[in-house]
């Protein structure tokens, strides 16, 4: 593993600017109550009307301010912890590493492009910037070569493929089963409300479930690209299940309330995704060796 | 190139639809009328209300149509040359297809993010996985290595870091200096249409400016990113600069109020990337040009 220098000054910084956009997002104070709107393709919403999501919708107000509390209760101390392994030479280290930074890249992109304008938008454009830099400086400091070398044959290669596989068309069928319905029936989504477009299906579409899906086939390959992408996205699939149970409680708690099929659903399956994420992770670093 | 055949059907298929999504940007027509709209920030904006940018604001429309163009006038013929030239060994061709791709991974994120949510919203984000997935194949087909020996000890390596530093000082400062620090002091929003927020500064700011500005550093240091990643921000700012400007005068044309900073800046900056791409290709060879160093 080659260190990389900026990284002594980039993940200080990502850390600073996920903390500062985190604790405003949570403790922001303005006075204003909830109003209802009317969209411009005639949805009527709710609209969160105070603090700093004060022009974003109940619903997305409540996921982001769960995001900002798994910020600082999770993805906080895991970039901290695992930057000083690295620092100290560990390759897990260096590893759970770019999995936090795949994280904060995710949550700062999603910031940056879909919560609606507020002041702290050039925090969240510096968040995204910085982490994306980060991600792709870490992802480049390993010896590909040297890597597979260090993963142990007993890693189960086919669990975890399989594992990919069905989380990239999991999201696949999810993503779509919001979209096609609407889009066959010449209608807007339901879930659109009065923001631009379908930001997170689109994000998830274009870039993480085709990673995901690619991931899949270089581990069934061997291939060490492979190794080097599933540990970043097994971090980041345990940390979005913990975010989508999150979101949960915090909308309901916010008085959106779901059918009892959907809590089931939902927070069911994403906390066996995500157990399964993080048994497979322990799993992984278990198989690696200098 | 090596390790780059999937390209061979990546390519077609990104040429195919990216035809599609800009003819029908351009040329679909429905009745209809621009209408007022107050923004959830509070503007009052004018719906274009026809055609495939319905939801889009008349000047976001502008600017889209713009692009469409200069997708279909330059970046489609772009895409099919740089490509053929690629694939027969050119490093010329390698360069200038990694640069073109560049065009589509910025037009296509940004169509997926920031335009009005229509029936094309799949196909912006099929287009804008494709294009960043075969950029950076592009990108890791090159042979860093032995990259600098091709380019001639002629090559204006100050001038064109000069460039990149001088459109990376322009973005930060119309973008932050003339865009939202002055709302941000007073407590308001600025003006973004009738966006939930504003896309195409999350991308100059967090995307091009540090690139440019690693870019022209590392090209001072004459190290083979600082060469790559030159030739790919150049193309990629004389195709946005060649877009903005024709957003400018469609923008005019459609009776939009245009900043003259930005009307006379982006058609400066395109020149001048014009011109070191020149240089750029002209001091290339796909044969190693100068020794190995020492």
């Amino acid at each position: 593993m080659n260190r990389i220098k900026a990284l002594n000054w980039l993940i200080p910084l990502i850390a600073i600017l996920a903390l500062a956009a985190a604790l405003a997002g949570l403790f922001w104070q303005s006075e204003g109550s909830r109003i209802s709107y009317t969209t411009l393709r005639g949805q009527n919403v709710e609209i969160y009307g105070q603090g700093l999501y004060r022009n974003d919708t109940v619903f997305f107000a409540a996921t982001f301010q769960a995001l900002d509390v798994l910020t600082l209760v999770v993805g906080l101390p895991l970039l901290v912890i695992s930057f000083q392994l690295y620092r100290r030479g560990s390759l897990r280290g260096g590893w759970v590493l770019a999995g936090a930074l795949s994280y904060f890249l995710y949550n700062g992109a999603s910031m940056a492009f879909a919560t609606a304008y507020n002041p702290m938008f050039l925090v969240y454009t510096g968040l995204f910037s910085t982490s994306l830099f980060a991600f792709i400086s870490t992802l480049t400091m390993f010896d590909l070569k040297g890597l597979a070398k260090c993963v142990s044959p007993h890693l189960p290669h086919r669990v975890l493929a399989i594992f990919l596989f069905f989380a990239g068309i999991g999201m696949l069928f999810l993503w779509s089963s919001e979209l096609i319905p609407s889009l066959a029936a010449g209608e807007t989504p339901e879930n659109l409300g009065p923001y631009t477009t379908m930001y997170t299906h689109g994000f998830d579409l274009a870039v993480l479930m085709p990673t995901i899906l690619m991931t899949g086939v270089l581990i069934l390959k061997r291939n060490p690209l492979g190794y080097l992408l599933a540990v970043p996205l097994l971090v980041l699939n345990v940390l979005i299940g913990l975010c989508v149970i999150g979101a949960t409680i915090s909308q309901t708690l916010a008085g959106i309330v779901f059918p009892v099929g959907v809590y089931i659903g939902m927070i069911g399956s994403w906390v066996a995704m995500g157990a399964f994420a993080g048994w497979l992770l322990a799993n992984f670093l278990r198989n690696v060796s200098k | 190139m090596k390790n780059s055949a999937v390209l061979k059907w990546i390519i077609p298929v990104i040429f195919l639809m990216s035809l599609v999504a800009a003819g029908v940007g351009l040329f679909w027509e429905t009745d209809g009328q621009p209408y007022p709209f107050t923004s959830i920030h509070g503007e009052a904006v004018t719906i274009n209300g026809h055609g495939l940018y319905y939801y889009d604001t008349v000047s976001t429309a502008a600017q889209m149509q713009a692009n469409d163009t200069v997708t279909l006038v330059l970046g489609l013929p772009l895409l099919a040359i740089s490509t053929w030239l690629a694939f027969r060994g050119s490093l010329r061709g390698q360069l200038l297809l990694a640069g073109t791709l560049g065009f589509f991974l910025y037009t296509y994120m940004s169509m997926s993010f920031n335009t009005a949510y229509n029936p094309f919203f799949l196909l912006y984000t099929a287009l804008f996985s494709l294009s960043l997935f075969s950029f950076i194949i592009t990108m890791m087909s090159f042979d860093r290595k032995t990259l600098p020996q091709h380019f001639s000890e002629k090559l204006p390596r100050r001038a064109i870091a000069g460039l990149m530093f001088t459109a990376a000082f322009f973005l930060l400062f119309a973008w932050v200096g003339g865009r939202i620090l002055p709302t941000l002091l007073q407590d308001q929003t600025p003006s973004m249409e009738n966006t939930t927020t504003m896309v195409i500064q999350v991308m100059d700011l967090g995307l091009i400016v540090p690139l440019a500005f690693l870019s022209g550093l590392l090209l001072l240091r004459r190290e083979s990113w600082g060469y790559l990643l030159a030739s790919v921000t150049v193309m990629k700012m004389l195709t946005m600069g060649a877009a903005v400007s024709a957003m400018g005068i469609n923008m005019v044309l459609n009776g939009v109020e245009v900043s003259v900073i930005e009307l006379g800046v982006f058609p400066a900056l395109t020149l001048a990337n014009m011109v070191m791409a020149y240089f750029l290709l002209k001091n290339i060879d796909s044969r190693p040009m100068t020794a190995l160093p020492a």
